[in-house]
């Protein structure tokens, strides 16, 4: 079973925010709400006068929070350490929102309308109802994922199954793999480098790491 | 850089959180009071068989019951989809906010059942649902792990001693507004209670030195919340309730003045209400964001 990972080269990173406008597009994210977020560190915050541009988004921990608090059952994690919602069964109770260390859930009240096809040539509207009034996250492009692996493609690798995320990093920076498979970047990456992991002290062990130099 | 030569950048600064407001902080108080109502009902009866007997039909048997609901209810503006309440139960063995839904169903038929046909041991099921309502209440805000001023150890305690407070000054302003013959017993109860929560509650403002905790319950110490929450929650019934226990000629049975009593009682409720808005609204501070190397 694979236990899939980001890696983050903040060495890279140049703060352009095309993998949050391409998460926010490709996954319809509704007005409001943020999967990915791009924070700019500045200059005066870090000792080592290094400017970092830091995307962040669900950590997919091992140890989730935010499924513990989930009275539904709605929030799950996959075999693979995806961290998933079910929107059928949230009741957008806000537990989890307050229990993620990393503001990464949000709780959209309002949809997002979509035309098909570009304004003007099919006014097919895309909404996603069953996703307002229910908590909303990150899932690393988990359609795209699973779609890609029935396809024999390798996540991370094939960017037709590779998070948006990752597909579209003009710097090269965000990278995405299976840590249990020893030819996988993420494990090259995690191994050859100093890495560090967000809120690390509270025992979430997340799955998204970030290369600082 | 620290000195151990970690360095540590500051990414987002603590937010206060948005997601719970009001109906949350009237669940967490009608909820509170209801169950500490029925508790400390259900103790007095025990102390002072006959003056609280829950296994009689009473003016205020449906008040905790009632109480509770509502404070379920409010949190029904709250949830955003709150007509899939009945998923609420499918996480029991995990969530607290499951196991506050079970023990609010179980309480809530048991105590109106009891009142209706009264029966011991509807009595004493509505109180392990009652203390199994505070006790999760507690938890889940406890479980908040982003919330720097809720994720402390001492907020199971916290609940519970502040929804005991409120329940019993709701037992004494019932008592007083009822006109019943005051007991010694319940006297000392309300004061057990205000001292309790008092001490818990002193105990949770120096609970940790370091700065976010401190900067998220600032707003705790300032002079309105003091007033508040201190001196009319606690100090203002705890000198009443001493007033009414040191009255020469106090016993068992003799009827005390029963304005002294509805306002310790109210006093009491009021502190109960003011750490409840305290802790939700004022101190609900997100965690920092940082990257530690």
């Amino acid at each position: 079973m694979a236990r899939w990972a980001m890696v983050i080269d903040l060495r890279k990173c140049i703060g352009c925010e095309t993998c949050k406008r391409v998460c926010d597009e490709v996954n319809n994210v509704p007005p409001g709400v943020t999967w990915r977020r791009l924070v700019d560190s500045g200059v005066e915050g870090n000792p080592n006068g290094q400017r970092l541009f830091l995307t962040m988004s669900c950590m997919h921990c091992s140890k989730p929070p935010c499924l513990e608090v989930c009275p539904t059952t709605a929030t799950y994690r996959r075999p693979d350490g995806i961290v998933d919602i079910n929107y059928e069964l949230c009741v957008g109770c806000g537990s989890c929102v307050l229990a993620c260390p990393y503001n990464a859930r949000s709780i959209p009240t309002e949809d997002n309308i979509v035309l098909e096809g570009g304004a003007g040539l099919e006014n097919t509207s895309v909404t996603n109802p069953d996703r307002i009034g229910v908590c909303t996250k990150c899932n690393f492009c988990l359609p795209r994922v699973d779609a890609g692996l029935s396809q024999g493609l390798k996540p991370g690798v094939d960017p037709e199954a590779t998070p948006t995320c990752v597909r579209f990093c003009i710097a090269e920076a965000l990278h995405f793999g299976d840590l249990d498979d020893p030819d996988s970047s993420v494990l090259r990456l995690v191994r050859d480098n100093k890495t560090a992991r967000l809120q690390e002290e509270l025992g979430t062990d997340p799955s998204v790491y970030y290369i600082l130099k | 850089m620290d000195e151990q030569g970690v360095i540590n950048v500051e990414l987002i600064s603590p937010m206060k959180q948005k997601r719970w407001g009001w109906p949350a902080v009237a669940n967490f108080i009608l909820g509170g009071a209801g169950a500490g109502f029925y508790l400390l009902s259900f103790l007095t009866m025990i102390l002072e068989a006959g003056t609280f007997a829950l296994s009689e039909p009473a003016s205020f048997g449906l008040l905790a019951p009632v109480l509770v609901s509502l404070g379920f209810l409010a949190l029904t503006i709250e949830a955003v989809r709150p007509l899939r309440g009945r998923h609420l139960f499918r996480h029991v063995r995990h969530s607290w906010i499951s196991r506050e839904t079970l023990a609010g169903a179980i309480f809530v038929p048991a105590a109106v059942l009891d009142w209706l046909f009264p029966h011991p041991a509807l009595g004493v099921l509505a109180v392990a649902a009652a203390l199994g309502l505070m006790i999760s209440q507690g938890f889940i805000v406890y479980r908040a792990r982003a919330v720097t001023a809720w994720n402390v150890p001492i907020m199971p305690l916290l609940f519970m001693s502040s929804g005991l407070a409120s329940g019993g000054g709701l037992v004494l302003l019932v008592a007083a507004l009822d006109r019943l013959p005051l007991a010694r017993g319940l006297v000392v109860i309300g004061l057990i209670c205000v001292v309790l929560n008092l001490a818990v509650w002193l105990l949770y403002l120096r609970w940790s030195h370091a700065t976010p905790f401190r900067l998220a319950t600032d707003a705790l110490c300032r002079p309105i919340a003091v007033i508040l929450t201190a001196v009319l929650g606690h100090v203002v019934p705890l000198l009443l309730l001493l007033l009414l226990l040191i009255r020469p000629g106090v016993d068992a049975r003799v009827e005390l003045p029963h304005v002294v009593t509805a306002l310790s009682g109210l006093a009491m409720i009021v502190g109960g209400m003011s750490q409840k808005v305290g802790i939700i609204l004022a101190a609900g501070y997100t965690r920092e964001i940082a990257l530690r190397h």
